[in-house]
Order: structure tokens, then C-alpha cells, then sequence
């Protein structure tokens, strides 16, 4: 059977959703499911994992602490050509893009970034669909020659496979050159630590500056607990210094499309929209009734955003 | 220090854009400089204010490229270069990569700046890729960046954080939202720049063939996105239409109570 090798992202064990649904594309299109976990101490991570997966190797060092490519290239390269996969499969954050960009350069390999669709032709030659141009259109792309094909897959787009018996975990080596590494890595302070980051989250609540001071995206914040949602934020929010741009959500800014986008003074600006069109349900609250959001909403309140999130806050309890 | 830019001209993020019935793209014939790429540009500059030395931007392919080159003379780079050759045009990604990497190399540059990604086939490959074919370090999404010429100090940004990044140069990086505020030409720097005479190498002086271009990704057809059904409006005093907000969230969370 045709192999696929998702290459996993972790932080402290937490697995990003996307190699999960990632790992449950391949196999409902009848590929064995590999998963390489990486990280300094990949066990938990590796065991998260295997309910999803067929085989899942692992590789143990201190360099991979922060993901850093230098070390990561070679180790997927080295891997990819010791068990062949027809198909590549890495999250679409941005570490991930960066790695399969690179890997693809390494490897010569046809790449395909943040698809929201993967199947096979008839002869079993993977394709992949891409929105492109702002989400205005789809993609569907081919790949060529008979070698590996590598896609970046965006979350919540592939649908969350349910865990099944746990595949066979198998240590694998590191293949780390400490040599390779030329760049010296630290974290800095986490601005989302603990909450769901934007890009993948299920739920996202928005705040524009229809929320008119900085202070209520505590009230967001509050919301975003309640619901076990992501805050995002609108450029303009960004600009007035209210949120980190880390959480901006449009086309200059984070793409997401989770199940439930909720946006409190939000106008609905083309780029914003860019953004989030891919999401699930819309739910948009504006005090100006022809505010642009609307035409992109599945459900529309025209009233004060601050209100009804504090309302809605203490209705729901938060 | 001699700086790089990747610059790219893309359709206007307001560009109508069609599918057509046999599923290929019309797209409104309005364009702009990358976003991500003019942010590359205005960092550039500042480093050379700060530091002495020499910006060139380079852009691949033909046609609408030279605007983008236009606006980074307008907006203050040294020298710009233009490849174009008619392999490029059915170039993706990974081929763009290989022909700026071969003419980067021929500028031996410390540094390169690219964007983050093009808001047109939204890759973000061509950065990352050069460096590759460079065999440079590499730091993405960069959103703050000081340098003394010789090594440099990076804060990129991750998924739900940042993180910093120290290393030497040479260096490849790629530009977002945060890291510098592009400037607006002058009206006269413009005009001087819609005049003046852009540099056009082809593949063959870079040592590279149309084979080293082939496109491996192809586009077999686009289709529009699925529209979304007319928006249903909350109706109702203040404290019912929170009730029924409240159900809507409830339910579309997935979550209980
Ligand atoms: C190249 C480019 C890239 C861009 N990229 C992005 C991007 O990635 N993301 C992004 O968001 N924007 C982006 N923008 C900016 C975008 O065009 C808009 O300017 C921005 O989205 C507006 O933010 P806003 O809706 O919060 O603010 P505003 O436009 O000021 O709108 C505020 C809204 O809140 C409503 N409002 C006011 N008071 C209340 C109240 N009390 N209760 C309820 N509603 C209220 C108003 O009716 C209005 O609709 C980009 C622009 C350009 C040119
Ligand atoms: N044809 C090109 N010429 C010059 N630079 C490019 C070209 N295509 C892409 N780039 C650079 O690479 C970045 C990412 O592009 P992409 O991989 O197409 O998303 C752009 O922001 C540019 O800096």
C-alpha cells in the first residue's frame, strides 16, 4: 500500500489538530498513515498521536526543541527517502510552511501550501485544492513526476478523524548534524500561552474597532473562555495598538476558518473578510444595519457591540 | 552592507476576480507592489540609512514585474534587476526560486529580504526556497531585526508567539506586518522611476536552462468559492436577541448549557 508521512507539530505534547486530520485524509483515501513526532522528549506527543496513525516514528533531541529547519530538513529528507511516501503532509502554520518550503527546495519535490482538499486522481497521483487570490477562487492542482508530493494542510479544512487502535510507535534516528544548525533559538513570552491558537482554533470571536477602547477585549477575552474559542482582531484594532498583530485576522494578517466566527465591530472590510471566509457559521454584530459584514454573515444583529458582549457574557455565565 | 530584495507584483487585493466557465481566471487588470514585499523594501532602506552599503531589488518574470521594480526605485533602492525570460512564465514557485537564487548569487549580497508570502498564489515558498538553494540560514515572518554588518538578531513570529533569532550573516529573511511601516514615494521620486531603464538578465547568463524552470505544480482548473446563503437577521427587544445570539453560539459551538 502507498505510504503518506505527516510530519507532526507539537508543543509540550499538545498536537496541532491539522496533523490529526491530516493523518485520518490518508487514510480514508487508502494510505498507510505515518507520523513522524519530533521534539527533545516526544513520547507524549508520539502517544497523542498513534490512535490516528498507522506507524508513528519518532525522533528524540535537544535540537528539536523549537523546531528549528536546520535540523528538521534533513531529518524528514532522510526519512522520506528511507520509507518513500507518495505524499508529504505538514500543518500550515507558520513553522510548517516554512519547513515544507524548504524541504520542497531540498528535495525538488512539487509543493503545494495551505490546501483545504486532497484526494487522488485515477492513478492514484495525489491533487490538492487551494484557495488562491484571497480565497476569491479555488485551485485545484496537480503535481508532477512519480516522486513525493508535499502539501501544507490548513486546519479544521480535512475534518477530524475518530482514534482507532493505536499504531506501533518506533524510535527513529535524530539524524542531527549539530554542524547544520546556524541560527540560535530562544521563545520569547507567549502571547496566546494557554489559549487555542488562532489558526486552528474551532471557534474565533473578532473585536474591530467598533469595540471603541482597548479594555473591552477583556470582555472578548471573557467570551472566548466561555465558548473555548481564539480571539482575533481586526487591522484597524491592530494599528491603534490594541492587540499584538499576532492576532489580526485578513489577508495581511492570519487566515482561519473555523466552524463558528463571531465578529463584534467588525465593518467587514475585503481584507478582513479574506481572512475568515472560510469559516463555518457567521455571526456578525454591528450597530450600522449596511455595514459590509453582513453580505458575508449567516447571522446578523444590528446593535451596540459592547452591550451585547456584556450581556452575552453574563448569560453565558463567563 | 549589500542588501537583496524579492519583489513581486501582484493583482490589487480589490481586483475583481472571475472564474470562468471552463475554469480559468479572469482577473481585473489592476495591480500593486506585494504587501509583504514593500515591507521588505522599507527595512532594507532603513538599514542602509543606518548603515551604509547598497539595496537592489530583483524581481522574476516579465510584463507587470518591471512596476514592481519601478516602485521600489521610487521608494529609494539603488540598483534594480529584472529577470525575464520566456521559461518564467510558466514558472511556479519553486522555479522563480531557483532563477533568483542563481542571479542573488551572482550580487553575493549579506543579506536578502523577501515577503512573507504573495497575496496572488499565496505560497510563501519563494523565500524559504532561496535560502534553500543558497544553503543560507533562513528566518521567517520577521517582525523586528537589528544588525552591526556582521551577525544578526531576529524576532519572528510562530504560531501563538515569537520567537528570537540570532545568527550570522549572510542571512535570508522574510518580511511581515510589524516590522517596518513602508514609506510613500514622492510624487517626483515616481516620475524619475517610470523613466528609468531596467536591467534584464535571461536565464542562459545565470547558467540555467528552461529545464531548470520547469513548473512541477500545475493549476488544472480554479472554481469560485461556495457562496454563502443570504445572512438571517436577529430580530427582537435587546435581551431576546442576546437569548437567541446566545443559542446560535451555543449551537454552533458545539457546546452544551
Ligand atoms: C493592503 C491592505 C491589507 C489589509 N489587511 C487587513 C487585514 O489583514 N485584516 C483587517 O482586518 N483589515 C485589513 N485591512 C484594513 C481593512 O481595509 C479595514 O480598514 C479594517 O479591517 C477595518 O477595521 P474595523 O472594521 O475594525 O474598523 P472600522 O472600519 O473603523 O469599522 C468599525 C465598525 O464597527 C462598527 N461600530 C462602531 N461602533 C460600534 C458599536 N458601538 N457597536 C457595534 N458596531 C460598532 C461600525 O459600524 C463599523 O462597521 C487591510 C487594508 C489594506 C489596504
Ligand atoms: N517572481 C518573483 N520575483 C521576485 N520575487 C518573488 C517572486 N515571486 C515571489 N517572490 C518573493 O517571494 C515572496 C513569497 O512569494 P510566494 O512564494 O509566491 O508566496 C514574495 O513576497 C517575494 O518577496
Amino acid at each position: 500500500m502507498s505510504r503518506a508521512l505527516v510530519v507532526v507539530e507539537n508543543t509540550g505534547g499538545n498536537v496541532r489538530r491539522a496533523c490529526l486530520e491530516a493523518l485520518g485524509r490518508a487514510r480514508s483515501l487508502g494510505l498507510t498513515a505515518e507520523a513522524l513526532v519530533t521534539g527533545t522528549d516526544p513520547l507524549a506527543a508520539a502517544a497523542a498521536v498513534a490512535p490516528y496513525a498507522d506507524l508513528v516514528l519518532c525522533a528524540a533531541h535537544e535540537l528539536f526543541a523549537h523546531g528549528d529547519a536546520d535540523v528538521l530538513v534533513p531529518l524528514v529528507a532522510g526519512v522520506v527517502t528511507e520509507r518513500s511516501p507518495v505524499l508529504i503532509l505538514v500543518p500550515a502554520t507558520l513553522t510548517g510552511r516554512d519547513l515544507a518550503a524548504r524541504l520542497a527546495a531540498r528535495l525538488g519535490a512539487p509543493y503545494a501550501a495551505e490546501v483545504t482538499d486532497i484526494s487522488l486522481d485515477p492513478s492514484g497521483r495525489p491533487r490538492a485544492v487551494r484557495p488562491v487570490l484571497g480565497g476569491k477562487a479555488l485551485a485545484t492542482v496537480g503535481f508532477a513526476g512519480d516522486g513525493p508530493c508535499l502539501v501544507t494542510v490548513r486546519a479544521n479544512a480535512l475534518g477530524m478523524p475518530a482514534p482507532g487502535q493505536p499504531g506501533e510507535i518506533r524510535s527513529t534516528d535524530p539524524r542531527v548534524d549539530p554542524g547544520a544548525v546556524r541560527t540560535r533559538v530562544t521563545p520569547l513570552d507567549e502571547a496566546g500561552a494557554g489559549r487555542v491558537p488562532l489558526g486552528e482554533a474551532g471557534i474565533v470571536v473578532s473585536g474591530g474597532r467598533g469595540l471603541q477602547d482597548a479594555s473591552r477585549f477583556e470582555l472578548l477575552e471573557k467570551l472566548a473562555d466561555r465558548l473555548g474559542a481564539a480571539v482575533g482582531a481586526s487591522r484597524a484594532v491592530v494599528d491603534a495598538g490594541w492587540k499584538d498583530v499576532s492576532f489580526q485576522v485578513g489577508k495581511s494578517g492570519n487566515t482561519v476558518a473555523p466552524r463558528l466566527y463571531v465578529a463584534f465591530g467588525v465593518s467587514g472590510a475585503v481584507h478582513h473578510v479574506m481572512g475568515m471566509d472560510g469559516s463555518g457559521t457567521v455571526v456578525v454584530v454591528n450597530k450600522d444595519p449596511d455595514a459590509p459584514f453582513f453580505k458575508h454573515a449567516d447571522h446578523g444583529l444590528v446593535a451596540d457591540a459592547v452591550q451585547v458582549l456584556g450581556l452575552l457574557v453574563r448569560r453565558l455565565g463567563g | 552592507m549589500k542588501i537583496c530584495v524579492l519583489v513581486k507584483q501582484v493583482p490589487d487585493h480589490e481586483a475583481l476576480v472571475k472564474v470562468r466557465s471552463d475554469g480559468t481566471l479572469d482577473i481585473e487588470d489592476r495591480w500593486v507592489t506585494g504587501f509583504f514585499d514593500e515591507i521588505a523594501l522599507e527595512q532594507a532602506l532603513r538599514l542602509r540609512e543606518a548603515l551604509g552599503g547598497t539595496v537592489t531589488a530583483v524581481a522574476a518574470g516579465g510584463g507587470k514585474q518591471t512596476d514592481a521594480l519601478r516602485r521600489a526605485l521610487a521608494m529609494g533602492v539603488d540598483t534594480v534587476v529584472q529577470l525575464d525570460d520566456p521559461a518564467l512564465i510558466l514558472a511556479d514557485g519553486l522555479g522563480v526560486a531557483r532563477a533568483l537564487a542563481a542571479c542573488v548569487r551572482t550580487l553575493a549580497p549579506d543579506m536578502v529580504l523577501a515577503g512573507r508570502v504573495a497575496l496572488d498564489d499565496e505560497m510563501g515558498l519563494v523565500g524559504p526556497a532561496v535560502a534553500e538553494h543558497l544553503g543560507w540560514p533562513y528566518v521567517g515572518a520577521v517582525v523586528a531585526l537589528e544588525t552591526d554588518g556582521a551577525g544578526f538578531s531576529a524576532v519572528r513570529q510562530i504560531e501563538g508567539g515569537k520567537q528570537a533569532v540570532k545568527g550570522r550573516l549572510p542571512v535570508l529573511l522574510t518580511a511581515t506586518k510589524g516590522l517596518a511601516e513602508p514609506r510613500v514615494p514622492k510624487v517626483m521620486a515616481v516620475m524619475k522611476a517610470s523613466r528609468a531603464r531596467i536591467e534584464t538578465r535571461d536565464l542562459a547568463s545565470l547558467g540555467l536552462d528552461a529545464a531548470a524552470v520547469a513548473p512541477l505544480v500545475r493549476v488544472l482548473s480554479y472554481r469560485p468559492p461556495p457562496t454563502r446563503p443570504a445572512v438571517k437577521m436577529i430580530t427582537g427587544d435587546l435581551d431576546a436577541q442576546v437569548e437567541t445570539l446566545a443559542a446560535i453560539l451555543l449551537s454552533a459551538s458545539g457546546g452544551g448549557s
